[in-house]
């Protein structure tokens, strides 16, 4: 069912669709035509090439829209002046909008016209995106056919829907072509798409094609009438109609004739034909227009939940009643006629379910989107619209829409509830039994007849109770018995529950040429009055039928008619030679063809038929109706009985005597008749066997044909899978050609590796092999596919068998080492899970690698390393590496150990410092440590020295040393504990302080020894004898007590003493063999100190010997005796041989005076000297403590 | 000349001991001594008057502080020598005492001690 749901009211609501508003707003001939031209990004290049190929002096008037940034000062108006010779302005607010001028939408506005003034409102509203659509909307109702819009250069989809406007106007709509060069597809080809655009033109020939279409409007419009019309079409609209029906199967003879001739002369401006004659000659050379034509009718625009505010009312005050009334099992029916693209289907489907959003229970929806336009039809089916979508609030896109690029579609949920199909509210029977009828801007269209069928219809649809929602304008005031107003506002309609209205006769709608007729002749207004007189004045007209060109019986006269139709078994008709009386066929026949061929009356009388078993004559007249000319092709049929009418006049009384002749003649004239009757019927009986084997004829033809179609698709698509096929082979001898080289690359590999690698599969059957596996097992080309635990293996490793099943069962990689049987190789084994490349598990990889060399080597390493280690451990020096401790910044620096020989603990007295640092280890020790090795580190510099380790109380002689491994610089330190050789050096030392003290006590001796002797001493060579003997003496005491390394103060014994300073007398012994002198005594020790007094006492008592005693002569004898008693020693000096002795001497010599005052000062004793006469006798007495020390 | 002034000498080393007292003699002095050990001359100290006195630091019995004490106590002359660094004790405890390190010509010495008595000067602690 057609349905325009004119947009305008998008932007100007009040004004209504934009059907009535183009049919009520006639253009003014004086005024310019008025090119509205839209763009957005890109448009300025196709801007300035419209218009440089515009002549300045085109009587037309040019409105620029193009997006611009709302903040931005446009410059447009100023360069497009450049390339016009035409004033460019950019355009105020109720500037008349004139010829030759071009007018430029200013930033931040909107630009409406009205009234032929321009209206700008700033700022734009913050939602309207679409300037383009509202300024066209606006000229197309404020223009009508003066209306021209242009679709240039611009992404998305703005100015569709104003096109749509200018074309239901009547205007004329170009878009940019895509192959334009300066084309940017997007708005171009969504206006395009839509279908309301009449041409598709490169942007250079576009002022041409508008010169074209004013020259052409230019032309027609002296024909037109006051309402903008063309006064000569309505008489060719009959004839356009029927034409239509014919092709298309629709009738348009029910909607309001303005709307259809306004399409109509819509047509005949884009295809610039003057006269409804030459576009019916146009037609009838190229029936394809008319399709146009029947789309033209079709254009509707139409968006989602258009007058928001209606379908707010409907889902609150009927939609949710209804919802909630309902229960799971029980069903929504609503229907939607003139649904076109479906937008509204869809709309009252998203009210629906949002308003079921809350219940549970859920009853099915049914909602049936019905017109007759199949193309809206199936657009309606796809259920996807091109952003942006308008009318959609932008939750209700989220909600209810899934986003697919430039477009949107429905959720399966909403379109799930919509059926779409193509049908017809006028000629179809209703859906029945419905909740809700939502017709809105289709009645519109209609003539008021017309619309009370389609009321009627309505209220057979609807259930008891059921909503009737209206568009705007729409209403029921014709309807008031069968609908009562439940909001008047919003237009819903309640049913009334009156008598149910017959469904009203469809096939009338079928067969409508009266009604078209009746159309045509805008004279006889359908008039009840009328209509009644005609009921009653049939009974006194003569039975007539009227018939069209195609014999086909549009109207009959009344019941009276029934005498002369029979009416025959079969299929119903309608044509008047298949149900008139058989008697009466033939002359009716040749009557109406009569009739058609003079164009005048024609009558055939007294044609005798049997009625009701009585004969009659019946007067036959024929009259094409001549009103409708030629084409309308009706035909009246008028019946006549004779006795009724002038017959009697008219008939002749025959005389006596040729009665019987004529008697005869009738005879024979019956017989004919009869004759003539049977052929007929015999011809007509072939007749009607001929058409149904014509039929059936046709249907077998049909069928071949079907089956010669699916033939031919049968054979395109076995040509398709042929190239598909082709194409698969092509592709798989490519991979066939990839893989064999994979192969061979593989097969080399294999034979090249020299990893032995062995595939088994899942049950251990070797599988595959490389040439190095030979080594290891006896396995040949013929073993694949046998259990591995069948070939022999000459690796001693016996859990291959186990091994694999653990890597098959865990999935992971183990590995062992191997070696050959009887030694010499060795490898190590991996075994894996072979993983396909779908990475499923197909048995083990077992690869074979030898480590032999590797083997060696690290053995070598091992060698070397153990006696490194060796050396390391048996060295008798502590070794150990350190590396310095991060340690703050400020704190003092430490070392930890890496590693410590077992001399360590030796040398150091430490045990088990590895992984310690320094000062954990020897807590306190002296800073110069540290200080020594920090440097170490940061020079390089190897260093030695000596260092005192105060915790351990020992001294240590160190060398440190830096050296490099992998994580930086380390210190190596090799020492040795000095603790001992340091304190012998300090023994040394004090030996050394001793001897000093010696030598230099020893010198103030000798001194003091010469210069007593000096004072006794007769000559010098007296003085040097005795001096050389007392230093003899001396020395032999020295050499006697000489201090020996590790014992400070050595003992002599008496006798050694003795001993050494009587050794110059021992020798010569006595002439008869006995010594000279003689020493005895037992062991006692002489200390240091009092060795030099007590070998001076001696060498003092041998010197006077020598000179005086015993000594002096050769029979001389000394012994010398000592023996210890009480603490003390008793030493006696006995001489005895020597010359006489004279009593003691006068006075005492030097040499006494000199051992007297030693043994008493020094030995702390007496001594006693007896001047025997045989020989003199000393006695020396002192203690044992004073003679040790 | 030390006319009969009674000096102690205190040595053990008999040769250096007679040294000096006959150096002491030879200059008119009179020899107190020579003692060889501490006890020896703190026991000469107690009963002879003296007028001054050379000491060995080293005396058979240990060293001769002990001794120089005494003398320090009664403010006589003396002086001390020694072949070895004398202890530090020593010089600590009597800053004017006079050290003499051996060998020393005694006569020298002698002459010291003449010109200490005559002046009661150093040495007189």
């Amino acid at each position: 069912m057609l349905k325009s749901a004119g947009s305008p009211g998008l932007v100007i609501p009040k004004r209504g669709g934009t059907a009535r508003a183009a049919a009520t707003v006639p253009p003014k001939p004086g005024l310019p035509l008025i090119v509205g031209i839209g763009a957005s990004a890109g448009g300025f290049e196709a801007f300035k090439s419209f218009l440089g190929a515009m002549p300045s002096d085109s009587g037309m008037a040019f409105v620029l829209v193009q997006h611009l940034s709302p903040d931005h000062t446009s410059m447009l108006a100023e360069l497009l002046g450049r390339v016009t010779s035409m004033s460019v302005t950019e355009a105020t607010d109720g500037a008349p909008v004139e010829a030759n001028r071009v007018f430029v939408i200013p930033p931040n506005s909107t630009l409406t016209i009205a009234g032929g003034r321009l209206a700008v409102c700033r700022p734009a509203p913050p939602h309207n995106r679409r300037p383009i659509d509202t300024f066209f909307q606006s000229l197309a109702e404020d223009q009508g056919e003066k209306a021209i819009g242009v679709v240039l250069a611009g992404t998305g989809s703005d100015g569709s829907l104003g096109l749509a406007a200018i074309k239901e106007s009547g205007g004329l709509t170009l878009a940019q072509a895509e192959s334009d060069h300066r084309a940017m597809a997007g708005m171009p080809s969504s206006a395009a798409e839509t279908g309301q655009v009449d041409d598709v033109l490169p942007v250079e020939a576009m002022p041409a094609r508008l010169m074209d279409y004013k020259a052409h409007l230019a032309s027609v419009a002296i024909r037109k009438g006051a309402d903008g019309a063309r006064k000569d079409a309505g008489s060719h609209l009959a004839t356009i109609i029927r034409a239509l029906r014919a092709r298309t199967g629709h009738d348009f003879s029910g909607y309001k004739e303005k709307t259809v001739v306004r399409r109509l002369q819509r047509r005949m401006q884009v295809l610039r034909v003057d006269t409804p004659g030459a576009y019916i000659e146009h037609y009838r050379r190229r029936p394809e227009e008319l399709d146009l034509l029947f789309h033209e009718l079709l254009i509707g625009v139409t968006e989602f939940f258009r007058d928001p505010a209606a379908f707010e009312a409907l889902a609150a005050n009927v939609l949710k009643g209804l919802v909630a009334g309902k229960d799971a099992d029980q069903e929504v029916r609503i229907w939607v006629p003139g649904c076109a693209t479906g937008e509204e289907a869809f709309s009252i489907a998203i009210l629906v379910r949002e308003a079921m959003a809350a219940r549970r229970a859920r009853p099915k929806v049914q909602i049936f989107g019905t017109d007759i336009d199949e193309r809206a039809v199936a657009v309606a089916r796809l259920g996807r619209y091109r952003k942006p979508a308008a009318g959609l609030s932008a939750e209700r896109i989220e909600r209810w829409f899934t986003d697919d690029g430039d477009y949107c579609c429905v959720i399966p949920d909403i379109r799930e509830m919509c059926v779409f199909s193509t049908h017809s509210i006028i000629k179809h029977p209703p859906f029945s039994k419905l909740d809700l009828i939502s017709c809105r801007n289709l009645l519109i269209y209609l003539d008021t007849d017309m619309q009370d069928r389609v009321m009627r219809t309505f209220h057979y649809a609807l259930k008891p109770g059921g909503r009737l929602f209206l568009g705007s304008s729409e209403s029921v005031t014709r309807a008031m018995r069968l609908f009562v107003a439940q909001d008047k506002k919003h237009r819903i309609f309640e049913r009334r529950d009156v008598d149910r209205a017959p469904l009203p006769d469809l096939s009338t709608a079928r067969g409508s040429e009266t009604v078209a007729a009746a159309k045509a002749a805008p004279a006889h207004p359908f008039d009840r009055i009328e209509a009644h007189t005609r009921q009653v004045t049939e009974k006194y007209n003569p039975p007539h039928v009227v018939i069209d060109s195609k014999d086909q019986v549009v109207r009959f006269s009344g019941p009276a008619i029934g005498k002369y139709v029979a009416l025959s078994a079969g299929a119903p008709s309608y044509g008047l030679f298949d149900i008139l009386r058989r008697t009466l066929r033939q002359p009716a026949r040749a009557a109406v063809k009569e009739a058609r061929a003079s164009s005048g009356a024609v009558r055939h009388e007294n044609i005798p038929i049997r009625i009701g078993g009585r004969p009659r004559l019946v007067t036959l007249i024929a009259e094409p109706l001549a009103d409708h000319g030629v084409e309308a092709g009706f035909t009246v049929l008028i019946f006549r009985e004779a006795g009724v009418g002038a017959a009697g006049g008219q008939t002749p009384h025959p005389a006596p005597e040729a009665i019987d002749a004529v008697k005869a003649l009738e005879q024979e004239l019956r017989t004919t008749r009869a004759q003539l009757q049977s052929t007929i019927d015999e011809l007509e009986t072939a007749n009607e066997e001929l058409k149904s084997s014509n039929e059936e004829q046709q249907s077998i033809n049909e069928e071949f044909q079907s089956s010669n179609e699916e033939l031919e698709t049968a054979k395109e698509e076995m040509q398709s899978v042929n190239e598909e096929v082709q194409t698969i082979n092509a592709e798989l001898a490519a991979k066939n050609e990839q893989l064999t080289r994979l192969n061979s690359d593989l097969r080399n590999f294999f034979d090249s590796t020299e990893i032995a690698t062995l595939f088994l599969d899942a049950d251990l059957r070797v599988k595959k092999f490389t040439p190095g596996i030979r080594e290891l097992f006896h396995v040949r080309e013929a073993d694949i596919g046998r259990p591995i635990t069948e070939i022999v293996s000459l690796v001693e490793y016996r859990d291959l068998q186990h091994d694999a099943r653990t890597v098959l069962r865990k999935l992971t990689m183990l590995e062992r080492q191997v070696s050959l049987e009887g030694g010499g190789m060795t490898f190590i084994l991996r075994l894996r899970p072979y993983r396909t490349v779908d990475n499923v598990i197909d048995g083990v990889v077992a690869t074979f690698i030898d480590i032999t060399g590797r083997q060696a080597a690290s053995e070598a390493l091992r060698a070397s390393e153990a006696k490194f280690r060796m050396l390391f451990d048996f060295i008798d020096e502590g070794f150990c590496t350190l590396e310095k401790v991060d340690t703050e910044p400020g704190q003092p620096s430490d070392f930890r150990y890496l590693s410590a020989n077992p001399g360590f603990e030796v040398q150091s007295g430490v045990s088990d410092v590895v992984g310690k640092t320094i000062r954990q280890m020897f807590p306190g020790e002296a800073q110069e440590w540290f200080d020594i090795y920090d440097d170490v580190l940061a020079t390089g510099k190897s260093v030695r020295f000596e260092r005192e380790l105060l915790t351990q109380g020992r001294t240590l002689e160190a060398f440190a040393f830096r050296f490099q491994d992998g994580a930086g610089p380390k210190l190596g330190v090799i020492f040795l504990d000095v603790s001992q050789r340091s304190l012998h050096e300090q023994q040394q030392k004090l030996l050394l302080r001793e001897m000093d003290h010696r030598v230099k006590n020893l010198f103030a001796i000798v001194g003091g020894m010469v210069t007593l002797t000096a004072r006794s001493a007769a000559t010098p060579r007296d003085l040097a004898e005795t001096v050389q003997g007392r230093l003899d003496a001396l020395a032999s005491a020295h050499r006697l007590v000489m201090p020996q390394q590790g014992h400070k103060t050595p003992h002599a014994t008496l006798e050694e003493l003795v001993r050494a300073i009587l050794a110059p007398y021992i020798e010569p012994a006595r002439a008869d063999g006995h010594p000279r002198v003689e020493i005895d005594g037992p062991e006692v020790s002489v200390g240091n100190d009092t060795a030099t007094g007590l070998a001076l006492v001696i060498h003092e008592l041998a010197t006077n010997a020598a000179k005086y005693g015993a000594l002096s002569v050769s029979g001389g004898h000394v012994g010398v005796s000592w023996s210890t008693a009480n603490g003390r020693l008793c030493l006696s000096w006995q001489e005895a041989g020597g010359p006489l002795v004279n009593g003691a001497p006068s006075h005492e010599g030097f040499g006494a005076r000199l051992a007297r005052r030693s043994v008493k000062g020094q030995l702390g004793g007496d001594m006693v000297v007896h001047w025997n006469p045989d020989g003199l006798a000393v006695v020396i007495s002192a203690p044992m403590e004073r003679l040790a020390a | 000349m030390l006319n009969g002034a009674p000096i102690l000498v205190a040595e053990d080393q008999t040769y250096i001991a007679l040294d000096l007292a006959l150096a002491i003699e030879d200059a008119g002095g009179e020899v107190v001594g020579p003692a060889a050990s501490v006890a020896e001359a703190l026991d000469l100290l107690a009963t002879v008057n003296i007028a001054a006195a050379i000491l060995d630091v080293d005396l058979v019995d240990g060293d001769c502080s002990a001794v120089v004490e005494a003398l320090a106590n009664r403010r006589i002359p003396t002086i001390v020598q020694t072949g070895v660094a004398v202890a530090p004790a020593l010089p600590a405890l009597f800053p004017d005492l006079i050290i003499h390190i051996k060998p020393y010509v005694a006569s020298k010495l002698v002459a010291q001690l003449e010109t200490m008595i005559g002046r009661g000067g150093p040495g007189c602690v």
